[in-house]
């Protein structure tokens, strides 16, 4: 379905408009300046998938980072042909970040499991904005870092007072 | 095979030649007649001195109108006769000195291909551009010069000075006194022009080279904003050039004065003596006469000497400079002699092969290998490890410096090209994509080897396509051509393939088209396209001119579109604006608004005029832009504005209200868009759907693709897609192909050559897994035992299907064997494996 139509026409706002205020709202972005989220909003693409889609393959890169707008889809994990289902998206998650900053291998593959819409940002695209405004990597390294730190501080939470052994391995990511 | 030439008959390299060595080569005939029309002219030059004497002492003298009238004539034949054959002696030197200077730039360029690719590490492509342009231009003009002026002026002058002596022993001598002093002051002279010519041509080098280096890198430039360091740097050579060609410039005319200086001394010496003599009696005014006359004449061919004298001295410094500098080994023959390209048994034996530089890094250490024939061995390792340098020692690229390596029992070294090119096929890393079309680049190695006259058939072609994965690319290309020329046959065939298309998959793929329906908005085409609804035939109702056209203009009025327009285009400039201003700008930004990078600027300082204003305030130039870029607008690609419904509605009905007025203004203007017409404008793709693509999802553009090429193979059109596909022109350096198709178009062209041995040098390393995969599949199940194989791999998912992997480190092979070997030894290569899981 053409998204200019069903996003833009009702609220009589132009599709950038919308991209924008979504911008505003992903955590990621938080402290890049409004010159560049508007940037961001202007060069990023919306696409359609039906339910079954693949909205991006395991172990390729793709180079983009995702926001979905409506529609559910599915994160899975294909190892020695058996399918593991790691978890399920809703509108308004926000992936693909480290992908806009540096090649990098998608190790999920994410499905579609509704009919949905989805704003796209290429690494391209962001290394355009970026060439303007040089300190949005570092802006955007802080979000990472505190994210990295979230899933570290689960991981040792669960290692301790599980006592799981087996994350034992995984333990000192935030150190990198 | 082409027969290449470096070399004259004599077997010397053209490094090697000597400047003068030219003169003759291939020219002894010309040179020679050459040399006789001079004695001619030469003979014919003191007629009129001759002949000056006789009309002033006998015609003049005597009062004899007879004979003043033969002897004019004769003097006017001679003159005549002189010009002639001067302009003939130009044009036979002309002849020569281009002839020269063609064939030192083909013999030097086909040295320079040959060099070994050291020489191209520490050379900058500019400074061969400057040899091969400039420099050899002098050389060549020395030898066109070099028979006819010397021998020319030289016998002139001796004329002169014969029939001068003869005339007047005493005044002969001494008006020749001047030429010794001359011949050495000269020469002094022209060792600082020497001097500061070599010090030019070393800077023209420097010059040429910058030039080529920013160009190739404007990438870089740009991205970087570095224009100012690349100016400096440009300014500072062009600067330091400068000042050398004013040094070099004056010494050159100091030269000449000096020359015209003695020359002008002439005169006065025969004046006072001359003068002398004939006041006492002892000379005749008409020898007097003659002499004066003689000094003038002396000075032409004076002149033409010095001239001479300076190209040979300038010819020889650019000649030297430029043979030095390319003066480098050649490590191989281009061809055999005496004997055929050897066809090679497909085995390499390789051991304790070293490659040392100069600097005595060892990129290769004790290596020893054997690959029987049409075995596929995968050399792995980290970067730096020499496996890149290994597979390019058994391609001949790099020259081990010690062991051995054979190839079918023949010592790789002592190999000629033509024995490698006929058995080796090379990927390399980065392929060069040459300018042309893709089928030219497709046949590049397999012309190089069997001639470009041999034709591979299009089965041939389609089968390597396929195999290297360009097929679906190529397919592409043609579809996205636009039909032209001979291409019209196949008009019919379209239109019905259309029918056929809108008929089988027209429901499935309505979703992610817009097919052309008059009675439907079309939102991803221009608001103008939409309006227009056609393809204009005359040029006042292309889009650009649109808002020039009176006649759409009232038309827009009339219809009640200019108010709403002209507001949408305000918004349209006020948001772009808002966005891109004080930012650098760049192509991607401007994808998504209907204004142009170009007209930034201009638009920049309509919205700050227009700011405070309403519509009915903004004078006729900011309407027309403004109405420009509104009908420029299409809502399905420029997601900036939106446009109101009622708009739309506008639009429609203006559709039909535009196509009445067209008809009863011009019938011809526009070909409208119909189910059974060709929209010549538009792509084959856009004709056979009907309408445009409005889908970006890759997956979604897959199926319509599949689709049409159901289609086409249907209706038997798919080979000829194919053809116009490979027709598609990649541009300088394939820059109008992505990464992963200049691959796969140089994996393609070295399947087509099916060499005996293939090396590829990580030759998928931008291909997406999918893609790497088929290449992969092709290369184990149709090439082995086929084609020996050796591959530089980086992805280890693929290493599993070669016979034997070796695994380098620091230029040695540490580890070799089957991949369950190497795996069961849990060492260097298990270890990589591991890692990367």
């Amino acid at each position: 379905m053409n998204s200019f139509m069903n996003t833009s026409e009702k609220d009589n706002k132009s599709e950038f408009v919308a991209n924008l205020n979504i911008f505003r709202q992903i955590n990621f972005f938080s402290g890049v300046p409004i010159e560049a989220i508007k940037l961001f909003a202007f060069l990023c693409k919306r696409q359609s998938y039906k339910a079954g889609d693949f909205i991006f393959h395991q172990d390729n890169d793709d180079g983009c980072s995702y926001y979905i707008l409506s529609g559910k889809a599915k994160l899975i994990l294909t190892k020695e042909e058996k399918e593991y289902f790691i978890r399920e998206y809703e509108p308004e998650s926000y992936f693909g970040a480290l992908s806009l900053m540096t090649p990098m291998v998608k190790q999920f593959s994410l499905i579609a499991t509704q009919d949905a819409t989805c704003m796209v940002m290429t690494r391209k695209a962001f290394s355009k904005v970026v060439d303007q405004f040089p300190d949005i990597p570092l802006k955007i390294t802080r979000s990472i870092g505190e994210r990295v730190l979230q899933a570290e501080r689960k991981c040792i939470f669960e290692f301790e007072s599980k006592g799981r052994d087996d994350l034992k391995n995984l333990l000192g990511i935030s150190l990198i | 095979m082409a027969l290449i030439k470096e070399k004259d008959k004599s077997g010397i390299s053209i490094v090697k030649r000597s400047l003068t060595s030219w003169i003759f080569d291939g020219n002894v005939k010309l040179q020679i007649s050459l040399a006789m029309i001079i004695l001619l002219i030469v003979a014919i030059r003191v007629v009129p001195l001759e002949m000056q004497k006789r009309i002033v002492n006998e015609a003049i003298n005597l009062r004899k109108i007879d004979l003043l009238f033969t002897y004019c004539g004769i003097y006017l034949a001679a003159v005549v006769l002189a010009s002639g054959l001067k302009l003939f002696i130009n044009i036979i030197q002309t002849r020569i000195s281009q002839k020269a200077t063609a064939e030192m730039r083909k013999q030097l360029y086909h040295h320079v291909l040959n060099m070994p690719l050291g020489f191209f590490r520490n050379t900058q492509p500019g400074t061969v551009v400057n040899s091969l342009i400039n420099e050899l231009t002098i050389p060549g003009n020395f030898v066109g010069m070099a028979v006819a002026v010397p021998l020319t002026n030289v016998l002139t002058l001796l004329a002169f000075a014969a029939y001068l002596i003869v005339l007047n022993p005493l005044l002969g001598i001494v008006s020749f006194s001047i030429y010794p002093v001359m011949l050495y002051v000269i020469p002094l002279l022209q060792k600082f022009v020497n001097r500061d010519n070599k010090k030019r041509v070393n800077a023209s080098r420097k010059l040429s080279s910058k030039i080529v280096e920013s160009i190739s890198g404007i990438h870089e430039v740009q991205a970087n904003g570095a224009f100012e360091i690349e100016n400096n740097k440009y300014d500072k050579i062009v600067d330091h050039l400068m000042k050398i060609r004013i040094k070099w410039s004056i010494y050159k005319f100091a030269i000449k004065v000096v020359s015209n200086f003695f020359i002008n001394l002439g005169p006065f010496l025969i004046f006072i003596i001359g003068g002398y003599l004939a006041i006492k009696g002892q000379l005749g005014l008409g020898a007097l006469v003659a002499f004066l006359s003689a000094q003038e004449k002396l000075y032409d061919p004076w002149k033409e000497l010095i001239e001479f004298y300076q190209v040979y001295q300038d010819g020889s410094v650019n000649y030297y400079k430029t043979m030095n500098y390319f003066d480098v080994k050649i490590e191989h023959e281009l061809a055999p002699t005496n004997r055929d390209p050897y066809e090679l048994e497909a085995s390499i034996n390789v051991e304790n092969m070293t490659l040392e530089t100069e600097e005595g890094v060892k990129l290769l250490n004790d290596v020893s290998l054997n690959i029987a024939p049409g075995e596929h061995i995968a050399l792995v390792g980290f970067s730096g490890s020499g496996k890149s340098s290994l597979a390019l020692c058994m391609a001949q690229l790099y020259k081990y410096t010690s062991g051995h390596a054979t190839i079918g029992n023949q010592e790789i070294s002592k190999l000629t090209k033509a024995d490698i090119t006929k058995n080796i096929g090379l990927v390399s890393q980065s392929p060069f994509i040459f300018d042309g079309t893709i089928k030219e680049n497709l046949m590049y190695s397999y012309a190089a080897l069997y001639g470009e006259e041999d034709d591979p058939e299009l089965d041939k072609l389609v089968h390597v396509l396929q195999q290297s994965g360009l097929f679906v690319d190529v397919l592409r290309f043609g579809l996205n051509a636009i039909v032209e020329g001979s291409a019209e046959e196949f008009i019919p065939v379209i239109i019905k393939m259309r029918e056929n298309f809108q008929k089988e998959f027209g429901d499935t793929v309505g979703e992610w088209v817009e097919f052309f329906d008059e009675k439907q908005f079309l939102s991803y085409a221009s608001i103008a396209d939409n309006i227009i609804f056609g393809a204009p035939i005359s040029v006042d109702f292309k889009n650009h001119n649109l808002v020039k056209n009176q006649f759409f203009l009232k038309f827009m009025g009339d219809a009640d579109l200019t108010r709403p327009l002209l507001s949408l285009g305000k918004i349209i400039a006020d948001q772009t604006v808002d966005i891109l201003k004080n930012i650098t700008h760049d192509k991607m930004f401007f994808e998504s608004t209907p204004i142009r990078l170009e007209e930034f600027e201009k638009y920049e300082e309509l919205v700050s005029e227009i700011k405070n204003k309403n519509l009915h305030q903004i004078n006729n130039q900011q309407t027309t832009n403004l109405l420009e870029l509104a009908l420029r607008f299409s809502p399905g690609k420029h997601r900036i504005a939106i446009i109101p419904e009622f708009l739309t509605n506008l639009i429609l009905e203006g559709r039909y209200m535009f196509r009445e007025k067209i008809r009863q203004k011009d019938p011809h203007a526009i070909a409208f868009f119909k189910n059974d017409q060709y929209i010549h404008s538009q792509t084959i793709f856009n004709n056979i759907l009907f309408g445009i693509v409005k889908t970006t999802n890759p997956s979604d553009q897959e199926k319509i693709n599949q689709f049409m090429v159901a289609l086409l193979i249907g209706e038997d059109f798919f080979e000829k897609m194919i053809e116009i596909g490979m027709n598609f022109k990649v541009g300088t350096e394939g820059n109008k192909l992505s990464g992963g198709q200049r691959q796969k178009l140089a994996i393609a062209r070295t399947f087509l050559k099916s060499p005996q041995i293939m090396i590829l040098d990580e030759a998928t390393s931008a291909l997406d897994n999918k893609s790497q995969k088929r290449v992969q599949n092709v290369l184990s199940r149709y090439w082995k035992g086929k084609s020996t194989l050796i591959a530089v791999v980086h992805r280890l998912d693929i290493v599993k299907e070669y016979d034997k992997v070796a695994f380098l480190k620091a230029g040695k092979i540490v580890e070799m064997g089957t991949y369950d070997e190497l795996m069961a030894k849990e060492g260097y290569f298990y270890e990589l494996v591991y890692e990367h899981k």
